[in-house]
Parts: C-alpha cells; structure tokens; sequence
C-alpha cells in the first residue's frame, strides 16, 4: 500500500500539466457555481427579507373613492380579514425645505395608512393630528429639519403647514428605477390628513387574483371597482416592483452556475476516464503480480480525488468570498441595494460533493471497463481499432485521420464538444439577448410606447376619451396619440386583460391582425371566435371574431379594435363611461415643448385624477431592463470566456496525452510540421464547428427562459432571435478559442522527443 | 561504391541532475552505399541509441554523422524533418503504424498520396489483400511489412530498422527479414539494422558490434548468403 501511495505521488508528479488542469477544472467550476448561487441566493434572500419585514402589499389599487366609501371599505375589510391601506399619492410636490423649493413625495394618509405600511419610527411618534407629517429619517438629515419643525406644502393649490411629528425609515416608496430609492435625495414624507380627499391609492396585501380582488373590493364598498387600476407585483410602480427585477436577476444567475458545472463535469468525466485508460499498462500489470483491486483502485483514486478536493475546496471558498461580492457590487452601480446577507454558502460544498461523487464515478467505470480485461490484453499494446469512414484514398490523408481520430476518441469528442457547446452556448444567450431585446424600443416598444407623454384616468370620472384627446390635440403640445383602454375580462376561464386600440396602435400591424377582429395569443391555436366575459358592473358577453395572433411571451392579453367593439356593441359608449375601463392617451410631445403642465391644467379643469408621467413608464421600465440584461450580458461574457480557457488547456492536454504516439510517427517519418499541426488542429477545428451549430439551440433556450423573465411589461412581446453580424462575431470568438488551443497543442507538440515518446508508449 | 553513412566519434550521454550517464562513448563506423550492416550488442549497448541519432529522431552530445558526405547533427530541425522525410526509411520494432489508417493510407501518408506505387509496395511484400486492414486488424508480420514498405515508399537513401523482427514469430521474422534482404539485394538500399538474432550475421555485408557503449568490433563478410541459403 504505502508503495502505491509512493507510485501515486510520483505519477502526480509525472503528469503535472494533467493535474494542473484537473486541478483548475474543479477550482473554476465550484467557483463559478458555488459563487454564483450563493449571490443569486443571497441577493433573493435579502431583498425578501427587506420586503418581507417592512410588510409590503401584493397590490395597488387606484380608485376614486368618496371618504365615506373609504371608511365603509376600510370597516369591512378588517371584519373580512383582507389587509389593505389606503393614501393619497401626490407625485410630485413642492416643498420648501431648508429655504429651497424642491420637488419631493408626499403622501396623504389615513388613519389605517400603517396596516401594511410600517414605518420604523426612529424618532418622534406617528402623527396624531391632521397635518402632522412624519419625515424619512435620511431626508431629515439631508435637509436639517427635525421633529417638531413646520413644513410648508401645497396640495392642489392649496397652502398647508405640517408639523414634523417624527422621523422613520420608509418601507414603501415611489421611486424611479431604483430598488431602494435615495431618499435622501427624492424625500419621503407621509402626512396624515382627516380629509375628504378623491381619488386614492390603496396597497392590499391578498393572495387574491386580479379578477377576484377586484370584486371583492366591490363588495365591501358598495360601489363599481371596475375603473380602478389594479397592479400585479411584476409592473407595480413601488419597490415591490423593483423586487421583481431583482427576482429576474437571480433567475438568470441560478441558470449559469449550472451550466457551468454541467460542462464542466462533462470534461472531469472525459479527464478521469483517460487517466484511468492511461493506467491501463499498470493496472495490468498490478493485476498480473495479484496487488488487490480495491488497492489499485484506490492508488488511482487516491490523487485525482484530493486534487479535485483541493481544487472544488479553494474554488468554493473564492467563489463565495469572491463573487458575491464583484457580482453585488456590480449591480449596486445600477441598484441601491440593501446590505445583502451571504446564504446558501451549503451550495457551494454540495458541489464540490456532486464533483467529486462524478469523478469518483468516471473513474470506477473506466477502471470496471479495464478490470474486464485481462492483465495481458492490458500490459499488450493494442491498437484502437481504425474507423472505416471516407475510405476514398483521393481524400487528404490528414482530414482523414483527423476525422477519423474524432469519431474513434468519442468519449472524448462528445463531451469536449458537449461541455464547449455549453460555454459557447452562454456567448450565444448573451448575443442572442442583446439582438432580442435592445431593438425593442425601436420595433416593438417603439411603435407601441414610444410616446412621450402618458395620461392615464379612469372613465369614472365621466370624462370621454374624444373629448381629452381634442383638446390634447388643440394644445398645440402634442405631434401624435393613440389610445388604449383597457378592462379585465375572462376568457377560457383565465384572467385576460382586453385592450380596446384605436387604428394607430402598432399592434395592427401584428400577423395579419385587422378591425374586423381581434387579436389572441398564439397559444390559444387555431380559433375563429371567441366568447369574452367582460368583468364590470354591467355584465357584458360578446362573441368576437378572431382575425390575428401574436406571441405571448410573459404576458396574456386580447387585443380589440375600437371599432369592432363599436360595432359588435353599440351600446359601448354607456358601458365605457358606466362601468368604467381603465383608459391611457399615449401622447407625442412635439419637441422641445414641456408639456407636463398639461396635466396640471386637465387637473384644475375637471377635478379628477389624472395621472401625467412624462416619457412612458414602460420605456423606463425598458431602459431599466437593459441595464439589467447589459449586466447579465457582461457576466455572461465573462464566464464563457473562464470556462473557456480552461477547458481548452485540459482538451489540449487531453489531445496531447491522446495523440503523441500519432504525432511522434508523423516526426519520425519526417512528416512536415503543417500536417502535424494540421492533424492536432483539425479535431478541435471538428469539436468547435459542431458545438457551434450546437450552441445556438442551447443558447435559445437559456435565452427564452430569461426573455420571458424579462418579458413582465404588458403589451411587449420580444422575437427571440440573433442577427448574422453576431453569429458571426460569435464564430470569430469561437475561432480565437480553437487557435488559442491549437497553438497551445502546437506547442506543446514541438516539445516532443520523438525517442521517448514512442519508447514511452511501447 | 562509396561510403553513404559515416560515423565519427560519436557520443550520448543523458544527465541526472549533476550526474552523467554516457550511453555512447565515441564511436566510428562507415556503411558503404548498398551494404547490408548490423548493429549488434547486448541490451543498453547503444544500438538502438545509435540508430535514432543516425535517423535524425535523438540529438547527439558530441561527435558526426555524413551522410553522403552533410554532417546531419549540424542541421536544423527543419533540415532534420526534411532528412527524415527523404533521405531515411525507418522500421520500428514496435511497427509504429497510425492506428487509424488502412495498411494503403499508412504508406500513402509519405508518399505523395501514390496510390499506384503504394499498392505495387505492398504487393511486393506479399500483401495485396491487406491494403484496406488497419493496424489492429493485421498481424505482426503483416505489419511490420506494412512498415517495411512504407519506409521504403519514400524511396530512401539509407534504411534504418530497429530490431525488426523482434517482436514476431519464426514465420513472420522470416518473411520479414526476407523483405529487408531482398529491398537490399534486389534494389540496392543500403540497410542498417539493429538485431539481437545471430542468425541474420551471415546475410549480412558488415557487422558492427557494441558493447557498453564502445565498437567491441566491426567484421566483413565478402560473401554474404541470401536468405533461402540461411539455416535458421
């Protein structure tokens, strides 16, 4: 025993390039995958504690809603158990603080305003009496006021003194584009007001669907929800939603970490059976002199297993020092993140166990496979039997053998070219994202949303769409505009949202889609009509003809022209303006114009809530999600290009280790060095094409499930697909990588003493 | 005839460390052109040693090889693999065949793809239904053969064989030896080849002799027998 332990030490030694790879196969994937899950899980894991703890709502609701319906709804739902709260959202108010007018968030609300929303009050109480304000504790810093100082503020034209009752940190936020506003900056605060005040935004916390919070709401408040804006988590203007792209960003993370160690256990696979094929001559003859198998096998076992320890154990310490902290610190330039707590650090340890657990099984099989043979046939140097393909002799000799070699070597070929079919296949995704997704703006978003201005109210405040567009129009503000209203609906017993468009919506434009019918997802297959339940106080069944289909990625919705619904139901108008639908006026700001005022004066005109956002949310949204998905991109490039090279300095001295009795003839024959290298060249020339062509199904497939991750904008449907320029910026990277392992083949090979080599493998 | 290979105080040594081990210690020996010569010696003698510096496969530590009158171990590596590719056919003891080509390909590798001249080789050495059989396919004799005729496919000056026969059977050395005598007799390649068989000392025109490192001796035949004279 102890003179195998001596044998297994030198043959460590020995082939000390070998083990040098093994030993960064086993470093790089644990570090990658423990790295990775550990941020991924981390990062979920923080950010939900932080929503969790300050006790976030699943929903926002807008509803005008009169204080005596407010209060009946409040009543009722704490006897039905449905935990909601409710404030007046104003976006942008003037406040004086500190002798500079800046524009903050202000919210008004109610006496239940923290049944959901809890404040960590830090200083001073909650208020108690109306127009008593309580202050985000960072803003307060920032701008030198403190409890019991009088805050100015104008609401509606009106002039109110608050007076600071005390200082918290916030939990809910209206923020743009960040996961934790800098509210020192924007400012937070919350004043309590015993008014009747219009219209108001209500967070529930439910487990409730759209569809049926919606009707509940009604119940308890007697009245027609049907106009209100609900707001699923994944588009909700509030932290909540913010969660959700952190969310998207640890789906992506977790799909990489596996890939990683996916090919790269394919390589350690192919690595351990050839050093187990390599021992066969010993293993021979060992068993020829009686040495016990279960003594071979751990003589062979003995330093592979401790370098992939070694390897797998630094690589998981790194990894979960390391790239947490590049990959978080990363994102905080895009995100202000909460101090993240490391977790799932077990991941990385579980790993380097499957690691291990695979070397141990690669090896066991590839010695079971020699210990059928017997110790003669394996100390008898055997040829492998030849392939008998392209048998023409008019073909080059060289192409021959290469392809030859990589059809007898398939262990060896398929999983080298599997595992780098899986790197490229990161490169694909991450070009395959960048062509889907950054042209959006431009085709998709851009016809559908590029608008400027957005203007978003509820027909129950009995003010027709024609009517606000004219005058949008005659403003002399606005180039162009479009219309959407919108209604929740059921359809196959799902919830669908029903967008009724005018004739410039883009979405015209989509498979044949026209105004004698409307527009389903293809999901829903071959159909000719379709039978809708609008949801609204009036019950409304219509049977629509179906004329045209799209993509439903991350969203499901039906898209109706105005006119057919105009046709199809004459009464449309009375139901638009009784039972409410949701209506959004799309407006392009001619430029250089400021047309935010605009909203201002609808305000004062018509008493109702509008809601004036300039440059559309979604095209925020947007330019968020590409900053994101950039990110995701980077890293993806990042880790290709590790994994990469590791794998081309282990299939290079695979290659080598496989090859040198070939090479040594071809030297000794006096064969010239462009066909040896030609010969060594070609096989990884093979395995690169193939895991090419394979890369761009594998690639589709992580792209698609990140595409729909990222897909949560309603009314974006982004066309998985990957422009020629970038296939072949990938086919040029693809070459780098196949030069960079042909050189270092070449290289090696040039070392090679012709003697020894043959010598060594007689 | 003239002398196409000269050996001129040869030496190889390989180092440990500080410590050197001198497996050839000067040795000088001349082959004329179409001789027939052996190389013969106990095990670790230097022979094979020998016949890889004169193949242009070993570097040695001090000394000269001519032939037809260049001093190989002056040449750089690319003379060398230019060398090896034209003026020297060698034959492995171990065959050394790419596995994965046919008997036809082995020789069509080093001769220009002449797929004739390839076929007519390997008919001459008796196995014209083997052409299409890859090395695992073949027998020792078979092989060898296949070796024999792709380094003589090259149409070489000087034909280098490491111990041809010592990895086959009575039969299959015959027919192998047979070939070797006759590519000498018949086409005048001058041959050296490194045997541990005494019984191919009489077919030979000149037998150098190694011990530990030294020529023990070089002896003359002037009357060579062929190989169905041979009693072996």
């Amino acid at each position: 025993m102890k003179l195998l332990l001596l044998k297994s030490i030198r043959d460590f030694k020995t082939n000390i390039l070998l083990n040098i790879s093994i030993f960064l196969l086993a470093f790089v994937g644990i570090f990658l995958f423990g790295g990775l899950n550990v941020t991924g899980i981390s990062l979920k894991s923080s950010i939900d504690e932080f929503y969790l703890s300050h006790n976030l709502a699943s929903y926002t609701v807008t509803q005008e809603l009169p204080f005596e319906k407010m209060k009946l709804l409040y009543e009722r739902s704490k006897e039905d158990g449905l935990v909601l709260d409710g404030a007046k959202q104003l976006d942008a108010v003037t406040l004086n603080v500190g002798g500079i007018g800046r524009n903050i968030e202000v919210s008004l609300f109610t006496r239940n305003d923290f049944v959901v929303n809890t404040p960590q009050i830090v200083e001073g109480q909650l208020p108690e009496e109306t127009f008593e304000a309580l202050i985000d504790l960072a803003f307060a810093k920032e701008n030198g006021v403190k409890v019991g100082d009088t805050l100015p503020i104008n609401i509606e034209g009106q002039s109110y003194e608050t007076v600071i009752s005390g200082l918290a940190v916030f939990p809910d936020h209206l923020y743009k584009g960040d996961a934790i506003p800098q509210i020192a900056e924007t400012g937070i605060v919350k004043i309590f007001v015993d008014l009747d005040i219009g219209a108001n935004t209500f967070y529930v916390k439910t487990d409730l669907g759209e569809v049926d919070l919606r009707l509940k709401l009604e119940m308890l408040s007697d009245m027609p929800f049907s106009m209100s804006r609900v707001i699923g988590k994944s588009d909700n203007v509030s932290v909540k939603r913010v969660a959700s792209d952190i969310d998207l960003i640890t789906s992506l993370i977790s799909i990489l970490p596996w890939v990683c160690l996916i090919s790269l256990c394919l390589i350690l696979y192919v690595n351990a059976s050839k050093r187990a094929e390599d021992e066969g001559y010993n293993i021979g003859i060992m068993c020829a002199n009686g040495v016990s198998k279960s003594k071979i096998v751990f003589s062979l076992m003995l330093p592979y297993l401790v370098n992939v320890f070694i390897g797998g154990l630094l690589g998981a310490i790194l990894g979960i020092i390391v790239l947490p902290d590049v990959y978080i610190n990363l994102l905080s330039r895009f995100y202000t993140l909460p101090s993240v707590t490391l977790g799932g650090l077990m991941v990385a340890f579980i790993a380097l166990v499957v690691l291990m657990v695979v070397t141990t099984v690669a090896l066991l099989i590839a010695v079971s496979s020699l210990f059928m043979r017997t110790p003669t046939s394996l100390m008898r140097s055997a040829h492998k039997s030849g392939s008998k393909i392209i048998k023409s002799t008019k073909a080059p000799i060289v192409l021959k053998l290469s392809l030859r070699n990589f059809i007898s070597y398939k262990k060896k070929s398929i999983f080298s070219t599997v595992s780098a079919a899986l790197c490229l296949g990161l490169l694909v995704t991450s070009f395959m994202l960048d062509d889907s997704v950054s042209d959006l703006n431009r085709t998709v978003y851009g016809k559908y949303y590029n608008y400027d201005y957005t203007i978003s109210w509820n027909a129950g405040d009995k003010l027709d769409y024609t009517e606000l567009s004219e005058r949008a129009m005659q403003s002399g503000l606005f180039e162009n505009q479009m219309f959407c209203l919108e209604f929740p609906a059921k359809y196959d017993g799902k919830n669908v949202l029903v967008s009724i468009m005018d004739e410039n919506n883009p979405c015209y434009k989509i498979d044949g889609f026209n105004a004698d019918g409307v527009c389903i997802p293809k999901s829903y297959g071959d159909v000719e009509s379709i039978d809708i339940n609008l949801y609204s106080q009036i019950p409304l069944e219509m049977t629509l003809p179906v004329s045209g289909s799209y993509k439903d990625i991350g969203m499901f919705g039906i898209i109706v022209p105005l006119a057919l619904i105009n046709q199809m139901y004459p009464d449309f108008y009375y139901l638009y303006m009784q039972s409410g639908l949701n209506t959004k006026l799309y407006l392009k700001q001619k430029p250089g114009v400021d047309a935010e005022a605009f909203t201002d004066e609808l305000r004062a005109d018509y008493s109702v809530a509008f809601n004036g956002t300039l440059h559309s949310v979604g095209s925020k949204r947007f330019q968020e999600l590409f900053t994101v998905i950039s990110v995701t991109e980077l890293v993806l490039i990042v880790i290709c290009g590790i994994m990469m090279a590791v794998m081309v300095l282990n299939i290079s001295s695979l290659s080598l280790s496989d090859r040198i009795r070939d090479y040594s003839i071809f030297k000794a024959l006096g064969i010239g060095g462009d066909k040896v290298n030609a010969l060594s060249s070609l096989e990884n020339v093979f395995s690169v094409l193939i895991a090419y062509l394979l890369a761009f199904p594998i690639g589709a497939l992580i792209s698609q499930k990140i595409i729909k991750a990222v897909a949560v904008v309603t009314g974006v449907v982004a066309y998985l697909h990957i422009t020629v320029i970038s296939a072949l910026i990938l086919f040029v990277c693809a070459a780098i990588f196949t030069v960079i392992g042909n050189i270092l083949i070449n290289n090696k090979i040039k070392r090679v003493n012709v003697v020894s080599a043959l010598k060594k493998e007689e | 005839m003239g002398v196409l290979l000269k050996v001129e105080d040869l030496t190889k040594s390989y180092f440990s460390g500080k410590n050197e081990n001198r497996v050839i210690k000067g040795v000088s020996f001349e082959v004329e052109e179409g001789e027939f010569a052996l190389l013969m010696g106990d095990s670790g003698s230097g022979k094979s040693t020998i016949l890889n510096i004169v193949g242009g496969m070993d570097k040695a530590t001090s000394g000269r090889v001519f032939i037809l009158g260049s001093n190989i171990l002056d040449y750089s590596d690319k003379q060398l693999n230019e060398y090896r590719r034209t003026t020297v056919g060698f034959v492995f003891q171990s065959y050394n065949l790419i596995g994965n080509l046919s008997a036809l390909e082995n020789i069509l590798l080093v001769n220009g793809n002449n797929v004739a001249s390839a076929r007519k080789l390997l008919d001459d050495m008796g196995l014209k239904d083997r052409a299409d059989a890859f090395p695992s396919e073949l027998s020792g004799g078979e092989a060898q053969r296949v070796a024999l005729a792709r380094a003589m496919s090259k149409a070489p000056s000087l034909l280098l064989c490491d111990e041809p026969t010592g990895a086959l059977d009575y039969e299959n050395s015959r027919k192998v030896i047979s070939s070797i005598v006759s590519l000498n007799k018949n086409e005048g390649i001058t041959i050296l080849m490194v045997t541990h068989n005494p019984a191919f000392l009489p077919l030979a025109d000149k037998v150098i002799r190694l011990k530990s490192g030294w020529i023990e001796s070089i002896t003359v035949n002037d009357s060579p027998l062929s190989v169905s004279e041979l009693k072996w």
